[in-house]
Parts: C-alpha cells; sequence; structure tokens
C-alpha cells in the first residue's frame, strides 16, 4: 500500500507543504518562502516530526523524520525526498 | 556471594538465568512494526560480550550515542559491568544535538565513544582522540560479573546545565538501585510489567523509568522512539493496547499531543483497559490536559484513576515523590506565592519510601524542595579527574544530606504541590512580588498568551517589571493591541505596571524539559536577542512585538 517517494510529483508535494505549514503557524501563503529554514518561521522539530507524520496519510509514503533535519526547507526537503536516488 | 552489594547488571544477569527466554526488550523502530525483541538470555549475552571489550575503558568514561533500541541497552549495561562510567547522549542529528555533543564531550572527556555504523564519521569530527566503537566492534570474550561497590560511579546524566557550561549528575550503582526500588514501591509494579513508552533513553526519565525499570523487574520494555510517537502518537496508543501494557506515561505533552492528534473516532478503535499506572511528570503537569485525555480515551476504557502524577529530577536520580497508584489525579486551590489569585495544582503525592524531603525558608507555606536520601546523585562529573565532585549547595540538616531543588512547592496533607521555580521574586516599589503570579496573570487575562516569563530590569532610571509573552505566530501582528489591556490587569492585580512584549511561541529559552528559563530569558531581552522591538510607547506602559 506504500507509494515510492520518487513517484510524488514534487510539484504537488511542495504545495501541500506550504498549505500545510502556513495552516498551522498562520502564515500568509503569498509571502511564504520556500528557501527559508524551518526554523526561521517557527515550524519548531515537534511541529516537523508531526508534519512528517501527516504526510505520510496523505501521500501514503513512510517518512524518515530525520529527512526534516537534513534538508530543513520545503525546498530542499522537496527535491531530496523526491529525488530518483533517493532510497 | 553473601554480602556483595546486587547492581543492576547482577540483577538483570539473574533474571536471565532464570528466565532467560522471557522478553526482556521489544522495540518498535517505527513504532508499529516488532524491529527487534531481545529475550533475558540475549541480553545478557550481549551485556557480558560488550563488557569483556570495554574492560580497559574501567573508571572512565564512555559516551554512548546510539539509536534507541536494543544495541542500547545492551552496550549501557555492559559499560556498567566493565566499571566504565556511561554517558548516555543525543545523537548529533540536530544543529543544536551536535553543538550539545561537542560540548558534552568536551566536559565528560570520555576515553570512548560507542556510536552505530552510520554514525562513525559524523561523531569522529567532533570526538577529539576519544575511541570511536560501534556495538559491533563490542564482540569480545564474556567478562564475568564484577564485585561493584555501591559508591562506584555508574552512569553520567547530562540533562541539565545550559550547552555552554553543560553540567554532568553522576549517578552511583547505589543511587540507581535505591531508586528503583523507590519506583517499584511507589508506583506498585512487579515482575510481570509490561512497560510500552518512547521517552528518549539518554534522559532520566526514559532512561530510569522506561529501559531500565522494567530489565530491573525483569519484565519487558517495549520501546519506540519520540520521534515515531510525535510522528503518529496513536503508535504509542496502539501498541499499549497490542502489548497490554500495564505501565506507560511520559510528560504532559505526551498526553495533550494524544488529545489534539486522535480523532473520538480512533478512540473508540482502541482498548487501554490494561493500562494500570500512566505515570505524568518531568513538567509541569496540567490538570485540564490530564481530564482532556481521560475525557477522549474514556471509551477506550482508559481509567482516570491509572493517572500518577510524580515529581524528580536528575540529581535525585529519578523519582522523588509519587501519588498513590490507583487513585487519579488530585488537584488543590493553593493561594498564590505572593500577590495574584490562587490556582489549582496537581498533588505530586508522597515523597518516595526512603526518600527525604524538606521545603527550605516556606513560613509554614510554599518553600524550596530539598531533596535527601540514598537516590540523591554524588555529584557533577569531573572530566579531568574521573570522579564526583558534590553538589556546591547541598547542606545537612538532622543528620541528612539535603539538596536544593530550585522548585517551589508546598506539602498539603503530606502530599507535594510543585508550584513554581525559584530565583524569581521580583523587589519592586518595596512589594515583592512572584514571576510565576505575574505570568499566570497574564496567561489568564489572554487566551491567545502561551507562554510568558517575568522579571524584573533595570532600564537605567528605575527598576521595571518586564513581561515577554509568547502568542503564535499567526496572533503576533494582532498582539500589540493586548498590551494595554494586559498591563491594566498585572498592574491591578500586583499593583506594578509591567513594560509588555510579544514573541512568536517558542522564541523564549526553555529547559530541556519545556520550562521556561527566566534566568535566560532576562538575560536575552537584556542583550537584545530576543529580537523585540517597540512599536508603540505610551508613558505609564510601554509595549513591543517581535518582527
Amino acid at each position: 500500500m506504500q507509494n515510492d517517494p520518487h513517484d510524488i510529483d514534487p510539484a504537488l508535494l511542495r504545495s501541500w507543504m506550504v498549505k500545510y505549514i502556513c495552516g498551522v503557524l498562520g502564515l500568509d501563503i503569498a509571502t511564504f518562502s520556500t528557501s527559508d529554514r524551518f526554523d526561521v518561521y517557527g515550524l519548531d522539530s515537534v511541529e516537523a516530526v508531526i508534519m512528517a507524520g501527516v504526510m505520510e496519510e496523505e501521500f501514503q509514503v513512510i517518512v524518515d523524520p530525520h529527512q526534516f533535519f537534513d534538508t530543513p526547507n520545503v525546498d530542499a526537503f522537496v527535491a531530496a525526498f523526491t529525488a530518483r536516488d533517493a532510497e | 556471594m553473601d554480602g556483595q552489594f546486587d547492581s543492576i547488571v547482577h540483577v538483570v544477569s539473574r533474571h536471565a538465568s532464570r528466565k532467560s527466554a522471557h522478553d526482556a526488550i521489544i522495540f518498535l523502530a517505527r513504532g508499529e512494526t516488532e524491529t527487534e525483541r531481545v529475550s533475558y538470555g540475549a541480553l545478557e549475552a550481549r551485556i557480558a560480550r560488550h563488557a569483556g571489550r570495554l574492560a580497559r575503558f574501567a573508571g572512565q568514561a564512555v559516551v554512548i550515542a546510539t539509536p534507541p533500541g536494543g544495541d542500547f541497552a545492551s552496550v549501557f549495561l555492559g559499560a556498567l559491568r566493565a566499571g566504565a562510567v556511561a554517558v548516555p547522549v543525543p545523537l548529533p542529528d540536530t544543529e543544536k544535538n551536535r553543538s550539545r555533543f561537542a560540548s558534552v564531550l568536551g566536559d565528560a572527556r570520555p576515553a570512548a565513544v560507542v556510536t552505530a555504523q552510520d554514525w562513525v564519521a559524523r561523531v569522529a569530527a567532533v570526538a577529539g582522540s576519544a575511541t570511536i566503537l560501534t556495538p559491533g566492534d563490542l564482540d569480545g570474550p564474556a567478562s564475568a560479573l564484577p564485585a561493584v561497590d555501591p559508591a562506584q560511579p555508574a552512569f553520567v546524566q547530562y540533562t541539565s546545565g545550559s550547552t555552554r557550561t553543560p553540567r554532568g549528575i553522576v549517578v552511583t550503582h547505589g543511587n540507581l538501585m535505591a531508586n528503583q526500588r523507590m519506583i517499584r514501591t511507589a508506583f506498585g509494579t512487579g515482575p510481570g510489567i509490561v512497560g510500552v513508552n518512547w521517552l528518549p533513553h539518554f534522559h532520566d526519565m526514559g532512561l530510569i523509568g522506561t529501559v531500565l525499570h522494567p530489565l530491573y523487574l525483569g519484565g519487558t520494555a517495549v520501546l519506540m522512539p519520540p520521534s515515531a510517537f510525535i510522528q503518529k502518537p496513536a503508535r504509542w496508543l496502539r501498541a499499549i493496547e497490542r502489548y497490554r501494557a500495564d505501565t506507560a506515561g511520559g510528560p504532559c505533552f505526551g498526553f495533550e499531543l494524544c488529545t489534539r492528534t486522535i480523532s473520538d473516532e480512533q478512540a473508540r478503535s482502541l482498548d487501554l483497559s490494561s493500562l494500570k499506572v500512566a505515570f505524568c511528570g518531568a513538567e509541569p503537569i496540567r490538570a485540564q490536559a490530564l481530564d482532556a485525555f481521560a475525557e477522549r480515551f474514556a471509551p477506550a476504557r482508559f481509567s482516570p484513576s491509572a493517572f500518577l502524577p510524580c515529581y524528580g529530577l536528575a540529581e535525585a536520580t529519578l523519582i522523588v515523590s509519587a501519588a498513590e497508584p490507583g487513585r487519579g489525579i488530585r488537584r488543590k486551590r493553593l493561594p498564590a506565592l505572593g500577590s495574584g489569585a490562587a490556582r489549582d495544582h496537581v498533588s505530586c503525592g508522597r515523597p518516595v519510601e526512603g526518600g527525604a524531603l524538606a521545603l527550605r525558608h516556606s513560613n509554614g507555606g510554599a518553600g524550596e524542595i530539598c531533596v535527601g536520601g540514598p537516590h540523591l546523585a554524588a555529584g557533577h562529573w569531573d572530566g579531568t579527574r574521573r570522579t564526583a565532585v558534590p553538589f556546591a549547595d547541598i547542606f545537612a540538616e538532622s543528620g541528612t544530606i539535603y539538596l536544593p531543588t530550585g522548585d517551589i512547592g508546598a506539602l498539603v496533607d503530606g502530599e507535594l504541590y510543585v508550584v513554581d521555580r525559584l530565583g524569581d521574586f521580583l523587589i519592586l516599589y518595596g512589594a515583592k512580588i512572584h514571576a510565576a503570579d505575574v505570568e499566570a496573570t497574564a496567561r489568564d487575562e489572554a487566551a491567545e498568551i502561551r507562554a510568558a516569563c517575568a522579571f524584573a530590569a533595570d532600564d537605567g532610571a528605575r527598576e521595571q517589571l518586564v513581561v515577554l509573552c509568547e502568542v503564535d505566530r499567526r496572533a503576533l501582528a494582532a498582539a500589540a493591541a493586548l498590551a494595554p489591556r494586559l498591563a491594566r490587569r498585572i498592574a491591578e492585580a500586583h499593583g506594578v505596571v509591567p513594560q509588555v512584549h510579544f514573541a512568536a511561541h517558542g522564541a523564549l529559552p526553555r529547559t530541556s524539559s519545556g520550562k521556561i528559563q527566566r534566568a535566560a530569558g532576562r538575560t536575552k531581552f537584556l542583550s537584545g536577542e530576543l529580537g523585540l522591538h517597540k512599536v508603540e510607547t505610551t508613558a505609564a506602559n510601554p509595549v513591543s512585538h517581535a518582527e
């Protein structure tokens, strides 16, 4: 039942993350920067890990929460997560 | 041998000889599927082999930076069996943990660091001259059980102190065994214990309460990483159901996270009826949070009488006081420390059997909680001399050595209520004001305020009461409008017009257990590091908010 991360459309994942983060933190989607570090706009590590859980449900994939610490912004995460050479 | 001290490694070894096939540790790497199951027989064999390899580090610090699971338990106990001083630390996986890791290594001065294969390169970058080993390297000839002196350091807990000045607390073999007995008596646990927990394995509550306590009793520790729980809190509750756990718990925040993320419908599909002890400690206990959990999980047959609030700290190994098992939460409205209205507090029960607890400067009311007894740790680790240096502020009274904890408590009918942290009186205009009271007034006045930090600051002309309020980022822009109301209310309640500032939730410095650090908050504020700036000022109540 699990999908492969590299089958996910990066644009879809990016827009889902932006919507999720803006919803949780009350940020304006129009001015949200996907290249800012998560902690710059207040997404702390606990909230990032919760997001990983919701993302698993949404996309039917396995998300290692540590990936958010290794690639701590939306652009970098999406690129690494959906990369062809990803595990 | 008769009269020989029975250390934790002796106890585990005895369980292995009596019930070799019994499950000691079950690990769920992602909180769902079982990834590891270790019997007492297998655990004992691994401990003995690790101890054989670690014997050359006897008397020296051995840092253990491994992910949670069976390897951590066997390496930790192997180090103890080898006579080394184990120093469990989090993996250097985030920026914060990397700087923490480096500063702990600098203070502990370990002879060796044990880490998982995947982490060797990253650990080597900061490990200095310490030998780096993986659990796979520790497969030596089995070592015999040693004679252990109860005064000998067993491990060092780096759970207090800032990153800049880490302080390792030395827990002796005697401390550990005394506190294990205390937990057993206080929680009413026994050899049939099945604990299902997610707490960090390098932190006092996770290590002593959830990894070692079931092993001490000969029961089963079912463990998952904290991230697996936080990612999907339902995993914890499903594992409780699956393994028919009788003991599980954590800080209040864990129960809150379950209530926040698990729907009524999901709750109805769970069965939590096996849970007899739902311990709650390590941070202030909010009765409303536990009430909400009990209400949500009543259809899952969770019994609120299972709640067992407790109080403890690493300096006392772990546990200091605990509510009676099977009673649930008892709350009491206690007068505020200084000005301000009475508030409800949750009882943390009676001091554990064999422990001593006293209140200092209490004048019959609340006072600083001071702890003594066989679980009082030996002191701070001196990495250079490889020994414990007694805590600087211990004092003797009636033949007992006590350590002041910095927490303020009240004893009502023999039960402890923790009401505040110390260091936080303000003397303004000749009046004594308790920071906790001002903070409570701020939070009560506006639901938007998630946390507050009050202190006195000298603006060059006079001492002022400063109140830093955390609000959700989305509420930040509108928060300035709250300031006049807050200032008015605080002035009404405490007689001083404050300066009110706003910052995004999470901006204030906290301890590792989530308590706001007032002194650090004050320092950051005064040095301008919080990034606050004034947007609006009136003579009576200047206010500001963060960008």
